[in-house]
């Protein structure tokens, strides 16, 4: 998961791990700390992925 | 129906952490980066323990989890068998894992060396510098930016300076009055620990 406007070390990092692991990343709105001001964006985003291990 | 929210202390790894639990179902662990504490999830956290048991906690050596005795250092080793810990004393497993910024790489380590604890993780901005082609040049604007301002203002100075430069400067009013207090007055009490490298990479200057 990477912030859209977080640093470019951030997204670089993110563009790694993502390719390594064969995984696409997810964006989320905002900074680096988005959570601080979008904390039910940080829930919208979480709630699915959590659901769907609930699941497995 | 959620489950009353707890706070409280947890014995892991031979620290004594403060936690808060609410909810119920599937467990979600969430793992603040470098800076922060149980209070950068809050308010997600309620949001989610309508469907989910969800744990936030301090770091040992940050806010409420008070440093150990004798210790000085940490590693992402010993962060991860924290949260493994706490995974186990809580009976969380098997858990999903929230880690944000220099929690990813602790996230990262815990899914690396307790697979057996964990359902998942997800990584948010990830603070494993070691992978980028040259990590010194990339945290340079960073590290002379904590080295300034330390010197010329202070631990406090430089923690609002920090957020400031992963933000931008209306973090400092976005942040909840207690946890910025909470953040600012760290450095006074835990600013010789380190995070060193680990299998799941370098943080020099994580945060």
């Amino acid at each position: 998961m990477v912030a859209r406007d977080t640093l470019p070390v951030y997204q670089d990092v993110v563009k790694w791990l993502a390719a390594e692991i064969k995984v696409e990343p997810i964006t989320v709105p905002g900074r680096h700390a988005f959570y601080y001001y979008r904390p039910q964006d940080l829930a919208d985003v979480l709630r699915p992925i959590v659901r769907r291990f609930a699941r497995n | 129906m959620p489950s009353q929210k707890v706070s409280d202390f947890v014995q892991s790894n031979g620290a004594r952490l403060y936690y808060e639990k609410q909810g119920s179902g599937l467990s979600l662990l969430f793992i603040a980066g470098s800076t922060g504490d149980a209070g950068n999830f809050a308010r997600s956290a309620a949001l989610l323990a309508d469907e989910f048991t969800v744990v936030t906690y301090d770091r040992r050596g940050n806010s409420r989890s008070k440093r150990p005795e004798g210790w000085a250092t940490t590693s992402m080793a010993e962060q991860a068998d924290d949260a493994a810990g706490i995974i186990e004393a809580l009976q969380l497993r098997p858990a999903v894992i929230f880690g944000a910024s220099a929690g990813g790489p602790i996230a990262l380590d815990l899914m690396i060396r307790h697979p057996r604890l964990m359902r998942a993780g997800i990584l948010q901005d990830p603070a494993i510098f070691s992978v980028l082609p040259d990590p010194a040049a990339a945290l340079a604007p960073r590290r002379a930016l904590i080295q300034d301002t330390l010197k010329a203002k202070g631990p406090r100075a430089t923690i609002e300076a920090l957020m400031c430069y992963l933000n931008d400067d209306r973090v400092l009013t976005a942040i909840p009055a207690d946890i910025l207090e909470r953040m600012l007055v760290m450095p006074t009490r835990s600013s010789t620990s380190r995070l060193r490298d680990s299998p799941a990479g370098g943080l020099a200057g994580a945060s």
